[in-house]
């Protein structure tokens, strides 16, 4: 598990940092995979992959934001599941 | 957010080298507030692993080419050698001298602040490096660029040389395939040969060089392997690496046909891409991979961010970098912005004999359908072929139909400082005829200049 | 106002009143946030028929009370040229705001509805798990449109209140039920194993096509209903 702290901005201007969390990242983008009518095997190491490849990224960041994170998992899941990036991309687009 | 009155400087710059330090200069000399931050070593790239230690070591290597090649001047070279660990001693010496490799100090002493650490954007008017959260009134994006591998299958898994790390070799391989013709890669081969290594270069387009007129590549290739036994494999693909004991097996693809050999060191030297994985998006700041978008003022999408040098993908070249640097320094100080003026810019690449472009290529001049008049005098029409023993080499010079000068290009010894005739006279639209009726100094090797000229005058 | 007239009006305003999306953009949630917890396709059906149930109760209730209110003014059905005056005014001006603003200027389908409250909805969404939860969710996000249903479902019930008692009844249920037209149209997609992207693309490429759509409409019904009300009045009785 990678040691990069997350840097979450708030809008009220707080700034609590918290370390990175695989699981979290790994949940969201399962749930997006799954939410696209992907087989959950299928769903379950594609969040694997993803999880890998942010958290090998988060290691060569001390302090990224939340909305980086999206981005990258975004980016790197669009090679593989382009409907389930799209819907992780725009997930808080909906509204 | 960070308030406006609560910034922490009046301007950041990110990336110590060409694109960087003469603004953070230019800032701190007039008043400001500002700070440094460099990921590698202070003075970026050109001092500390390109322009400076390279030619450095061409300087060195030719001096020993050519006495070895010096009998026939009467210089007895039979004993000739060179000391490897020396050349590289003097390599450090020359970036020391410059004092703009590893430069921390230099910047501390004008009293700006210098971070060392990788930084990130958390939102338009804040930074983040080493968990330390800066904020600025302006930043100047200036993160240079890196060696992008191509994608070979296999190569990840085999330690591969860049331009960076060859100079960290212990001793010169004794084989060494070069993957990618370009600048540095010819530069390369041609030190790498001078050192007594047999030298593949390997290049996908039709002829090395090809950012340059067929010529140029047609030239050099002819040269390189002449001269220095390189082997140019041109339209070739490489397609996988193995290790293959303590060597390396290359599988390429040449005319169809697959062929594959052994070397000891591999050398990518194919491109290089801007630095742009620095939160981009969390200051809004529009991006792609080849370089961040600027408007004619080097301001990014953020109006108060600007971006400067390799960063912002159009080109490599330090007194590039460092025009770019002043201009936006220009420009985050001043309210009326000025433009950089890329004119008469001039392109070099540091081989024997050197070569060096400005303005328009012939191709270029193609591409845009432009109707140009154009001429060649080859170096051994000049009196000074004969007394330095030198013919390989031309001067081409475009112009437009009434005689402006477009572009030129010359290959020959000393071709960088050739070339800034040429590049006074494509800035301020010199005519051919102009130039042919300017002296030259006679056994100059810019005579070859005057007659390319005087054939469009 | 004759019979047929009331209800084309109250037709049209219905299915303008269906093409605002924000009930769509929370059912779009609802049914990702569901799938992607790996719940039953029965949970997904039982939260979604909830929330068309709560959204239903809440639309129905809304233009009966403004037609019950609107009666207590004018009982027997004779509404004012003023009233339907200002109605039409506040359609035309719905309208323009729809053109100006419904969609935020950035990618996805970013509604008007500002931050907050935005992030309110979805995270009340992503908490939804009961039947009853979709249930409140439904009646929740008809409350947040209310500033541009208002209109529709003013114009609905001033024809509402022109027909008799029965097709009053008639009247309201067919409101609701057109303008739920496109919460059912999504439903039954996911439903039916449409994939969401797929749904959400559709809508991002669309919106700006439904945001035309819904505010020229708005534009459209409020001239015409001025004309047949206003103008018409004015001129029967000699007034210009």
């Amino acid at each position: 598990m990678s040691d990069a702290l997350i840097d979450i901005i708030k809008r009220e201007g707080r700034r609590p940092s918290e370390r990175f969390e695989r699981s979290k990242l790994h949940a969201s983008v399962y749930a997006a995979c799954l939410s696209v009518q992907a087989p959950q095997g299928e769903a379950q190491r594609l969040a694997d992959m993803i999880c890998d490849i942010v958290a090998a990224w988060c290691a060569t960041k001390p302090e990224v934001t939340s909305a980086d994170l999206r981005r990258m998992a975004a980016r790197h899941l669009e090679a593989f599941q382009p409907e389930a990036a799209y819907l992780y991309k725009h997930h808080k687009l909906v509204l | 957010m960070v308030k406006q009155t609560a910034y922490n400087y009046d301007l950041i710059v990110i990336g110590s080298g060409a694109g960087g330090s003469v603004a953070a200069s230019i800032a701190a000399k007039n008043g400001k507030r500002v700070a440094v931050i460099e990921a590698g070593m202070f003075g970026g790239e050109s001092p500390n692993w390109g322009d400076v230690p390279i030619k450095a070591l061409l300087h060195a290597t030719q001096l020993y080419d050519e006495a070895k090649h010096g009998t026939r001047f009467g210089i007895r070279s039979a004993m000739l050698s060179y000391n490897y660990p020396s050349l590289i001693n003097w390599k450090d010496l020359a970036i020391k001298r410059t004092g703009a490799g590893d430069n921390r100090k230099y910047y501390e002493q004008q009293g700006i602040d210098t971070f060392h650490g990788t930084a990130h954007f958390l939102s338009p008017n804040e930074i983040s490096i080493n968990r330390r959260h800066l904020s600025a009134k302006h930043f100047l994006i200036a993160t240079g660029s890196h060696v992008v591998a191509p994608d070979i299958i296999g190569l990840e898994s085999v330690k591969y040389l860049t331009p960076r790390s060859v100079h960290s070799l212990m001793r010169p391989p004794k084989k060494l395939l070069i993957i990618g013709g370009g600048t540095t890669g010819v530069e390369l081969a041609q030190l790498m040969a001078i050192y007594g290594t047999k030298v593949y270069l390997v290049e996908i387009a039709a002829r090395i060089l090809p950012q340059e007129d067929e010529e140029v590549g047609v030239l050099m290739e002819r040269i390189l392997k002449e001269r220095k036994g390189v082997t140019t494999l041109t339209q070739t693909r490489v397609i996988s690496v193995v290790k293959d004991g303590v060597a390396k097996r290359v599988t390429f693809n040449r005319g169809d046909i697959e062929k594959s050999i052994l070397v000891d060191e591999i050398l990518v030297a194919t491109g290089r891409r801007p630095m742009v994985d620095i939160g981009l998006e969390n200051a809004s700041v529009a991006y792609t991979a080849q370089g961040i978008d600027v408007n004619e003022y080097l301001q990014t999408s953020a109006r108060h961010i600007f971006a400067a040098g390799d960063v912002l993908g159009h080109s490599s070249h330090t007194h590039t970098a460092l025009t770019e640097s002043r201009v936006a320094a220009h420009n985050i100080l001043r309210k009326e912005k000025i433009k950089p003026n890329y004119s008469g810019t001039p392109r070099l690449t540091f081989t024997y004999p050197g070569i060096a472009s400005v303005g328009l290529s012939e191709d270029d001049a193609m591409k845009r359908d432009l109707a140009i008049n154009k001429a060649m005098a080859p170096l051994n029409m000049i009196a000074r072929s004969n007394t330095s023993d030198f013919r390989d080499g031309f001067c081409k010079i475009i112009t437009d139909k009434k005689g402006v000068i477009l572009g030129a290009t010359v290959v020959a010894p000393h071709a960088a400082e050739i070339i800034h005739e040429l590049a006074l006279a494509v800035r301020h639209g010199m005519t051919a005829s102009e130039l042919a009726t300017t002296p030259h100094a006679f056994l100059s090797w810019s005579e070859v200049v005057r007659i390319a000229a005087a054939k469009l005058a | 106002m004759n019979t047929l007239d009331a209800f084309i009006i109250i037709g049209v305003a219905a299915l303008i009143h269906a093409s605002f999306q924000l009930g769509v953009s929370v059912l779009t949630l609802l049914g990702s946030h569901t799938i992607g917890k790996n719940r039953s396709h029965a949970k997904l059906l039982r939260l979604t028929g909830s929330y068309l149930i709560g959204t239903a109760v809440m639309t129905m209730l809304l233009v009966s009370m403004v037609s019950l209110t609107l009666l207590n003014f004018f009982p027997t059905g004779d509404v004012s040229p003023l009233i339907w005056a200002i109605t039409c005014g506040l359609l035309i001006g719905l309208g323009v705001a729809v053109w100006a603003f419904y969609y935020r200027r950035e990618q996805g389908t970013s509604l008007w509805l500002p931050r907050g409250l935005a992030s309110y909805l979805a995270e009340r969404t992503k908490a939804t798990h009961l039947s009853g939860e979709a249930f409140g969710l439904g009646l929740s996000s008809v409350i947040a449109e209310l500033l541009f249903i208002v209109g529709p479902i003013l114009l609905a019930s001033l024809a509402l209140v022109q027909l008799p008692p029965v097709w009053q009844l008639v009247g309201v249920a067919g409101y609701t039920f057109i303008s739920l037209l496109s919460l059912l149209i999504v439903a039954g997609l996911i439903g039916s194993g449409h994939k969401l992207s797929q749904i959400q693309k559709w809508r991002e490429d669309n919106k700006y096509f439904l945001q035309f759509v819904g505010g020229g409409g708005l534009m459209v019904l409020g001239l015409y209903v001025y004309v047949q009300q206003v103008v018409a009045a004015m001129t029967a009785t000699g007034i210009q």
